[in-house]
């Protein structure tokens, strides 16, 4: 390899891509230096605490002894992060990505192409100043099924992401005809190569990024910021008439509020959303790069909103979910943009493909009231919901189930009929007395939960009933389709899903198989 | 044949779950509030008889349960359609839950202690969401157990058909 830190050495079993290993750092940057502190610092005070010497003067008569234990103790950590890192390896194999890591209890993971759901880009602030990136490949499956590849040199981890999105989309188009086979002109020519394997990157353009004046405007136009307004001269008086009373209430509300403005802040800051190639990818951050690319075929449900208060500014939010991206630590809930001008999100549904971007999504989202493509929700809903009743209702294209709704705010959530995992109709007392019910479309995991508040009883139960028959046929339309390529079918419903679920629960993800050597 | 939330539905098959779940949930509701109660009541009696409230709240909520149980699990009821299988639950707050077989991951059974002395048994399927499945509670273990395996062969079967 090109790249100083990642060594390689040929696997003599079997000829395929040898393994390679990650940048000599990683322990370091995994935390190392923290623990190695941590480590330290507890070392002294027992070696302290265990010779007698005086808590007061911690070194007396035993600095020499103290600092060997320490310098030992580093030796010890040193010497197992080496070790650690040379049993930890990956590599590209003709089907699928394997990792395996651990000394005395070796793990080898696999994911297949044809599973990959993502991959993202990371830099923490830390892997940033070594110019150092990690790999990180999300897959079908739930959390168990994700792999980390950390850290590699940046250069090299953009090209194992290039070359990674494009075994997946490889695999994912030709799974038909030979399952799980990589196209043959992929195969053996020693994986990740820059200049051959950047397919996406370099043919990717740019359909928006937010100016940081956007997002300063942005997150200051939220309930947040009013509750910041009334919350800190609150407490500031508090604390200035000596009511100390207060502050246990008003300080970790103002901390709270704060820490959420803050978190916005370094999140949107940076914001570029590029298309190209079947995937979108987006790059973020202010303390923390991050990049993460979405193959469009995996979308399986996208929400426009707008905030109460952007209204005026007519600012807009998108939310997908996508397939196996599920929110751990909240990555799902991550906006496809979270602020962006009509233009702009026009753009962004133009790019996520023709299904999504359909004339009834603008009349969905624009439209004050009733609109003609729209079933609306009957007078009474008034009664449940007085601000907005009129804006409640859902549209059926021959792809999508478009509901409509929104309290002070608006939204919009699409949903392909050929997605829809299962339905829900809802009714409480009160909606029973005013012959109302919802309807909950489940998707997939994601920030998305699409539904139809306050329908007509009679109305929802066809809904219902329709929307079941038309997701059938629009799946098994997909499934006639697939053959030609059209639209990949989704890993939780692709034909050699079953066999690994097939008689037991399924514990381990579809797309990864992790055994104990 | 179209399904409704509440009572019949025209061409549709509802089952009843067992009449027995209502006396599963009965113990389990009063076994599980009898610590509180006796703690409550042993607090009247030795330190003040203020907690006699609290025993009678406790006593009210229990009966409260108890005495709508009946209903609760007379209000359950799931069909299997062909292409999909529908669970409704609740009379309050009515809820029907459609699940295409081809949506299904895998179905699980489960029984809970009282249940499982009663020759109960529930049902759970689950699809790739998590809010998107559905239970059907209080089965006789070989009516569970013979509809876990036709849910199973059947999401295969629509599955394979993709």
């Amino acid at each position: 390899m090109t790249s100083s830190g990642a060594t390689q050495h040929a696997d003599p079993v079997d000829g395929l891509d040898p393994w390679r290993r990650f940048h000599p750092l990683t322990p370091l940057l995994r935390g190392g230096v923290v623990f190695v502190g941590v480590l330290g610092y507890l070392v002294s005070q027992q070696v302290n605490r265990i010779f007698g010497a005086d808590p007061e003067d911690p070194t007396r008569g035993h600095w020499g002894l103290a600092a060997g234990v320490l310098a030992l103790v580093l030796l010890l950590v040193i010497g197992g992060s080496a070790v650690a890192w040379r049993a930890s390896s990956f590599r590209l194999g003709r089907t699928t990505i394997e990792l395996r890591h651990g000394v005395i209890a070796k793990q080898h993971r696999q994911v297949r192409y044809d599973r990959i759901q993502a991959v993202d880009i990371r830099r923490p602030l830390l892997a940033r100043i070594f110019g150092l990136s990690s790999v990180r490949v999300e897959a079908a499956g739930g959390a168990g099924s994700n792999i980390e590849l950390a850290f590699l040199p940046a250069a090299r981890a953009e090209d194992l992401r290039a070359e990674l999105v494009h075994r997946a989309a490889g695999a994912v188009r030709s799974e038909p005809s030979a399952p799980g086979e990589v196209p043959t002109g992929d195969l053996g020519d020693g994986g990740a190569q820059p200049g051959h394997a950047v397919q996406g990157a370099g043919s990717l353009s740019l359909i928006a990024a937010i100016p940081a004046a956007r997002v300063w405007l942005a997150s200051a136009m939220s309930f947040n910021t009013a509750l910041l307004a009334v919350t800190v001269p609150l407490l500031l008086g508090a604390l200035l008439t000596g009511t100390f009373g207060a502050v246990p209430v008003l300080g970790p509300m103002v901390l709270g509020a704060l820490g959420q403005q803050f978190g916005r802040l370094s999140s949107w800051m940076n914001f570029r959303v590029e298309t190209g190639a079947g995937v979108i990818r987006v790059r973020h951050g202010l303390t923390e790069l991050r990049t993460s690319t979405i193959p469009l075929h995996r979308v399986q449900a996208v929400e426009v909103s707008q905030p109460a208060l952007w209204r005026g500014l007519q600012w807009w939010r998108i939310r997908v979910n996508v397939a196996g991206v599920h929110s751990e630590a909240g990555e799902g809930d991550q906006p496809l943009i979270p602020v962006g001008t009509r233009e702009e999100v026009l753009a962004i549904l133009a790019a996520l493909g023709p299904r999504w971007s359909l004339p009834e999504v603008i009349e969905g989202l624009e439209a004050p009231g009733p609109s003609p493509n729209f079933v609306s929700v009957p007078r009474a809903a008034r009664w449940l919901d007085p601000l907005s009743w009129q804006r409640g209702g859902y549209a059926v294209t021959p792809e999508l189930l478009i509901c409509r709704g929104g309290w002070l705010g608006r939204s919009v959530q699409l949903v392909p009929h050929a997605r829809v995992q299962s339905l829900t109709l809802e009714q409480g007392p009160l909606e029973r007395r005013l012959g109302l019910a919802n309807v909950l479309v489940h998707s997939s995991v994601g920030a998305v939960t699409p539904a139809i508040r306050h329908l007509d009883v009679q109305v929802a139960t066809a809904l219902i009933d329709q929307e079941a028959q038309r997701s059938r046929i629009a799946r098994a339309a997909e499934g006639d389709t697939h053959g030609t390529g059209s639209e990949p079918v989704l890993p939780e419903s692709a034909p050699d899903a079953i066999s690994s679920h097939a008689g037991g629960p399924a514990i381990e993800g579809p797309g990864s198989v992790i055994r104990m050597e | 044949m179209s399904v409704t939330l509440f009572g019949a539905s025209p061409g549709v098959a509802w089952q009843p779950v067992s009449a027995r779940l209502a006396l599963a949930r009965r113990i389990s509701a009063i076994t599980g509030a009898l610590p509180f109660v006796v703690a409550a009541a042993g607090l009247a009696l030795f330190v003040t008889r203020w907690a006699w409230f609290a025993v009678a709240g406790l006593a009210v909520i229990l009966l409260l349960e108890v005495a709508l149980t009946g209903r609760q699990v007379s209000a359950i009821s799931y069909a299997e359609l062909p292409e999909e299988i529908v669970i409704r639950r609740g009379r309050l707050f009515r809820r029907l839950v459609s699940i295409p077989y081809g949506r299904l991951q895998y179905a699980d059974m489960g029984s809970g202690p009282v249940e499982r002395r009663l020759g109960l048994a529930s049902v759970t399927i689950h699809t790739a969401n998590p809010a998107s499945g559905g239970t059907v509670p209080g089965l006789p273990l070989p009516e569970a157990e013979a509809l876990r395996e036709r849910l199973t062969a059947r999401g295969e079967a629509q599955r394979a058909g993709l």
